[in-house]
């Protein structure tokens, strides 16, 4: 009985999930965050509902199938995450950036050296802090031509490169 | 309670095959599809449940090591225009 309502709950649970993450395939802005959306079918959609299939099953070779079956999707969702996201990155498809879209209204974020800067580089001359953030020399002088592909020209290069939201070739 | 996760898994398929349809990029549609995989493993395990028939979890796990391949491929492909490439120019 318990284990029954146990098992009920965890499928609850899994397909709540997973529609969850669908919706979030549909609705999410770009390749990068449907990814991220997408993840949660294949971890806690699929793993919750699995796991209330093996309470479900108890302890017999169905569960033991249903565990080869949870094994094999915990394994291969990264792989298969990270293939597509380094074919997309090879296909020049960047991320989107909060900062694209905001434009300049983070500017008065106050953290300059922890911040991807707009790829465009036209928000940053529109900001009139952008300036003065160059001349202190904390790591803003930032020259990226027109594509986003940014050019190691400062000693900071590698606290950006930390940030993970900005892909240097 | 296994209908009720046949329904939510099927509303979850429907949305990922419009998510296929709409892409804008081929690694949407290669997304879609790999989140098509896993839903319809996940399908096949509950309809094993919902009929009493647990052959099916057997076709579930070679559809789930199908799907990586298949995905692997399919991206291979797009990366590099073909599937036999050379070893060393890698990168």
């Amino acid at each position: 009985m318990v284990l029954e309502l146990a098992s009920w709950v965890l499928m609850a649970a899994g397909g709540l999930f997973t529609m969850i993450g669908a919706l979030g395939l549909v609705r999410m802005p770009e390749l990068f965050t449907r990814m991220h959306a997408a993840s949660v079918i294949d971890t806690l959609g699929a793993g919750l509902m699995l796991l209330g299939m093996m309470l479900a099953a108890g302890l017999s070779l169905v569960s033991l199938k249903l565990l080869f079956i949870l094994g094999l999707l915990v394994f291969t969702g990264p792989v298969v995450t990270h293939a597509l996201a380094r074919a997309a990155l090879h296909e020049n498809i960047k991320p989107l950036l909060a900062e694209d879209r905001r434009g300049a209204s983070r500017a008065e974020d106050g953290r300059g050296a922890s911040r991807a800067e707009d790829g465009r580089g036209a928000s940053r001359a529109e900001d009139g802090r952008g300036a003065s953030r160059a001349e202190d020399g904390r790591g803003a002088s930032r020259a990226e031509d027109g594509r986003g592909v940014s050019r190691a020209e400062d000693d900071r290069g590698a606290s950006r490169a930390e940030d993970g939201r900005r892909i240097s070739r | 309670m296994f209908a009720a996760a046949t329904i939510a898994i099927l509303v979850s398929l429907v949305l990922a095959v419009i998510r296929a349809i709409k892409g804008p990029t081929v690694f949407d549609r290669a997304l879609a599809g790999n989140a098509v995989g896993t839903l319809a493993i996940l399908l096949l395990a509950v309809l094993g449940f919902l009929t009493d028939r647990p052959e099916f979890l057997d076709i579930g796990l070679t559809y789930g090591l199908l799907n990586l391949i298949g995905t692997l491929a399919v991206l291979k492909f797009f990366r590099r225009g073909d599937l036999a490439y050379d070893m060393e120019d890698q990168g």
